[in-house]
């Protein structure tokens, strides 16, 4: 089960620029019969009871996926051109000024609480075996002092990772309840967040690249079912030990949203189906969800542990503080090493939409998914041009996180005077950025360095995949570490750049079908 | 059987919240009869299930009415909503039908069933509050006193401080969970009782005691954090996720009864229902704008078979000896005669109490 979830999740950040799935919903109106849903990725382990929903109800449910305040800002603005919208929650979009009378109706469809799994030798050595008194506070202490490391999604792409957050301050700030600006422990969060040595867009990516490579981090901080349904791939090396803090954690209820009233019927057949108790028992067992209805009894998997649900913050200013202060002070600060190609075939058109896209992330994007994906407070930004040879490299640190501060202005006028002309050494200079991550992670060991490498074409001079591979297997371990996201573009070989996303650990990101800006925004959520 | 079998369904399919959604009941059905005349219903929103019972609709259907039905909170209905084109307005509460008929000129109203406030709780809670002070035994139910209660809220109490507690160990508040005051009638009425308490046994009549008693009560609402914004969510809640989500939740006594009468395995032996002392009545009005709305209004006051109906979705209705009758036919104990029940502020003062906590929302709680 959890290779699908994975392999959805994969195939979602591709997917979600246009290759490798359903076309995005036709604007307009809906037809009888047909529930188009805008969808969490988290959802798509769902996808293989629809055959079954469909014969129960006549329904024939399409699931197109995106993520979280993407879609929140679609719903808002009404332009999903989806009937229903399916996520793991919908808070954050009720506290966004029209997001609470953006659904006609709400249906809780199953449950699953953001908790932690850390490798059982771990959790032995922590005392937290069948320990049903763990705290937050005590999992602070393990990061502080350096034995516990941890991966989680970003709290802007991903709800896993922004439930955790809230959970975690709301925890830490000893009140337990709902959480007040004032209330933020800015330095029990910063140490608390130095342990997140991995992020991701998707909670199913990260539980991929959690498995992956075991010296990444010692836990993770994920959605109960995808910790499961981990735990039963038998694709860990090492077992997890779930852990339920006794403070409280946030659960998510996946509610499905009706967006048109003109799709109420089939909706209502739909909902009423996935909450019958029979739908109810397999949502349990095939995804290792919680059921949401009542009268159907906990599946013995779960522990039957009272867990302590802390509250969510009241408003969207406590809620964007929260985000805001994690990515300018909790989180360790990225570096994120833009490989850019500067070759003659991006000349028009193309340059215009690198520039218009990087400028984007400069703070021109005030879009909901466009503010929290900009360059922040703290973060390392080297873009790296390249043509029939590498340029210099440029870094610039950002200090001072508005759109309008010096350091951000530094970027844009650089990026505006960004020139094409030229060849494709795409491997030479991938091999310059890993030597360039190598001597940085020396310098500044605190950064979560990442490489994004856009290219529109393939290689036609300089090193060969070959030579990159062998130069890169001699590099030390925490450089081999570092993570390459590439941007599949205009006549780029899609299946180089799979190879070397594959073997670096990294992603890669079709800009073909939609634009370099969204897949930029998307790579954000895993830098 | 046949009905009850149906009820419990539709309480198990139709939790589906409507927020503000209209829907023709019958779709599911044929098309209307020739001779049906359609009636236009501003409904409040918690009665939807009992307007999408089957059963609900073959009775109207018999007396020759087809209703197409528009959801909405009940504070909108008094407020915002345009009447204009409806042929009756069904608030949840009588202060609402009050306004609507003044601000209207109309002087009918009916009100069909209605139903009290409670607090949906689990037997550990409430033993756990009866040695604390806050509750006490009354046969089978339990009573709780706002005014202790209010105090323990305003002294920050936390679950771990209570004495003796080992049934609910955590740092959390003290707090009844609730909806969201701004959208939901529950949840005003929630704080139409505090208010009282709070006014020293009085109904608040005047603005300036509206206004220094909400800055009081706000933090009732605020220091939940999130809140759903219909009652049906967090009862929800309290049948799947349990006591470590919401120990205790404002409830209509309604909605907890259906689930006892339907008898459909969603309540456990150990969750019960404390009345708040005092409570109020959420008395659900007809308030007619047309005459074919007046006779829908007297038809769901006075048909036996819809108000037989009213009491299996869980209502007290006029006739109690019918509630005393089905509640022993499906093994459940009566409801418990109130003694202790106030009436609620005017539309005006409440209104005004709820605006005073929206500011508090738009500014933050700091």
């Amino acid at each position: 089960m959890f290779g699908l979830l994975a392999a959805c999740a994969t195939v979602f950040a591709v997917a979600s620029c246009g290759s490798g799935s359903d076309p995005p919903p036709e604007p307009g109106p809906g037809r009888p019969g047909v529930l188009r849903i805008l969808a969490g990725s988290e959802v798509a382990d769902v996808e293989p009871l629809l055959d079954d929903l469909r014969a129960a109800t006549g329904v024939t449910v399409r699931l197109t996926y995106t993520g979280t305040l993407d879609g929140a800002e679609k719903i808002i603005g009404h332009s999903s051109g989806a009937d229903a919208a399916w996520f793991s929650s919908d808070r954050y979009l009720r506290l966004l000024p029209g997001g609470a009378t953006a659904a006609v109706a709400r249906t809780p469809v199953m449950e699953s609480p953001v908790v932690l799994g850390v490798r059982s030798s771990l959790a032995t050595k922590f005392g937290w075996t069948g320990n049903p008194n763990v705290t937050w506070s005590d999992i602070a202490a393990k990061v502080a002092s350096g034995e516990l490391t941890y991966a989680m999604t970003n709290p802007a792409a991903s709800n896993s990772g922004f439930s955790a957050l809230v959970g975690v301050a709301a925890a830490l700030a000893g009140t337990s309840d709902a959480l007040r600006a004032s209330d933020i422990r800015g330095d029990a969060l910063t140490s608390f967040f130095s342990g997140q040595t991995l992020t991701a867009g998707s909670s199913g990516w990260l539980a991929d690249a959690f498995a992956a490579r075991p010296q990444d981090a010692g836990g993770m901080i994920n959605y109960e079912s995808v910790l499961l349904s981990l735990q039963r791939s038998g694709r860990l090396h090492e077992p997890l030990t779930i852990v339920y803090p006794r403070d409280g954690i946030i659960t998510a209820d996946y509610p499905m949203l009706l967006l048109d009233p003109a799709r109420r019927d089939e909706y209502t057949r739909v909902v009423n189906w996935l909450r019958s108790p029979a739908a109810q028992r397999r949502l349990q067992t095939d995804t290792n969800r919680r059921p949401a209805v009542p009268g159907v009894p906990l599946d013995p998997r779960f522990p039957a542990a009272r867990l302590i649900e802390l509250p969510f913050p009241a408003t969207q200013a406590v809620a964007d503080e929260l985000l805001g202060s994690y990515f300018d002070r909790f989180r360790r600060p990225s570096h994120a090493i833009f490989v850019l190609d500067g070759s003659g075939s991006m000349a028009g058109q193309r340059l215009a939409g690198l520039k218009s896209a990087l400028a984007g992330l400069t703070g021109g994007d005030t879009s909901l998914s466009g503010r929290f994906t900009r360059f922040r407070g703290r973060e390392k930004i080297t873009l790296l041009l390249f043509n029939s040879s590498v340029g210099r490299p440029r870094e610039f640190v950002v200090t001072d996180a508005q759109a309008s501060s010096p350091d951000l202005a530094a970027v844009r006028s650089y990026i505006d005077g960004l020139q094409v002309q030229g060849g494709t050494a795409i491997y030479s200079a991938l091999t310059d950025a890993y030597h360039l991550a190598s001597s940085s992670i020396v310098r500044d060991p605190g950064y979560l360095t990442s490489i994004v490498l856009m290219t529109d074409g393939e290689n036609n001079t300089g090193l060969s995949a070959a030579q990159f591979r062998a130069d890169y297997q001699e590099l030390p371990q925490q450089a081999r570490d570092v993570r390459t996201f590439c941007v599949i573009f205009g006549e780029a070989r899609p299946d180089d750049l799979r190879s070397i996303a594959t073997d670096t650990g990294g992603a890669t990101f079709d800009a073909r079908a939609s634009s370099l800006a969204e897949a930029f925004k998307d790579i954000r959520g895993y830098q | 059987m046949r009905g009850h079998r149906v009820l419990g369904l539709a309480l198990a399919g139709l939790l589906t919240i409507g927020v503000l959604a209209v829907i023709v009941i019958p779709r599911i059905r044929p098309a209307p009869h020739k001779n049906e005349t359609t009636v236009r219903a501003l409904v409040s929103s918690e009665k939807q299930p009992f307007f999408s019972d089957p059963d609900v609709v073959a009775a109207l259907g018999r007396a020759g009415y087809r209703l197409e039905i528009t959801s909405a909170g009940s504070r909108e209905i008094a407020t915002t909503h345009d009447l204009s084109g409806f042929d009756l307005a069904f608030p949840a509460d009588a202060p609402q039908a009050d306004r609507i008929r003044r601000d209207r000129g109309i002087s009918a109203s009916y009100v069909p069933f209605f139903t009290p406030m409670a607090i949906a709780t689990f037997a550990p809670v409430a033993e756990l509050l009866t040695a604390a002070g806050v509750s006490s035994r009354e046969g089978d139910h339990y009573l709780f006193d706002m005014r202790r209660y209010l105090d323990l809220v305003a002294a920050g109490t936390r679950w771990s401080q209570l004495p003796g507690n080992n049934a609910y160990r955590t740092d959390k508040s003290l707090l009844i969970s609730s909806t969201d005051v701004r959208t939901s009638n529950s949840a005003a009425l929630y704080l139409a009782i505090a208010s009282y308490v709070s006014n020293g046994g009085n109904v608040v009549t005047d603005p300036g005691t509206a206004e220094r008693i909400t800055d009081r009560l706000a933090p009732l609402f605020l220091r939940q954090g999130y809140l759903d914004a219909s009652s049906q969510e967090p009862f929800n809640d309290f049948l799947t996720i349990g006591i470590g989500k919401t120990p205790m939740v404002m409830v209509y006594e309604a909605q907890f009864r259906a689930h006892a009468l339907a008898r459909d395995g969603s309540l456990t032996n150990d969750m019960l229902l404390m009345y708040p002392s005092p409570t109020i009545y959420a008395k659900h009005t007809v308030v007619p704008l047309t005459s074919a709305g007046d006779t829908v209004g007297r038809l769901l006051t006075t048909d036996p078979e819809l108000q037989r109906l009213a009491v299996r979705h869980g209502f007290r209705t006029a006739d109690a000896g019918y509630g005393r009758q089905y509640a022993a036919e499906r093994g459940s104990g009566p409801v418990p005669q109130l003694v202790n029940v106030i009436e609620p502020p005017s539309a005006e003062i409440s209104e005004r109490m709820i605006s005073r906590i929206e500011a508090q929302y738009t500014k933050g709680p700091g």
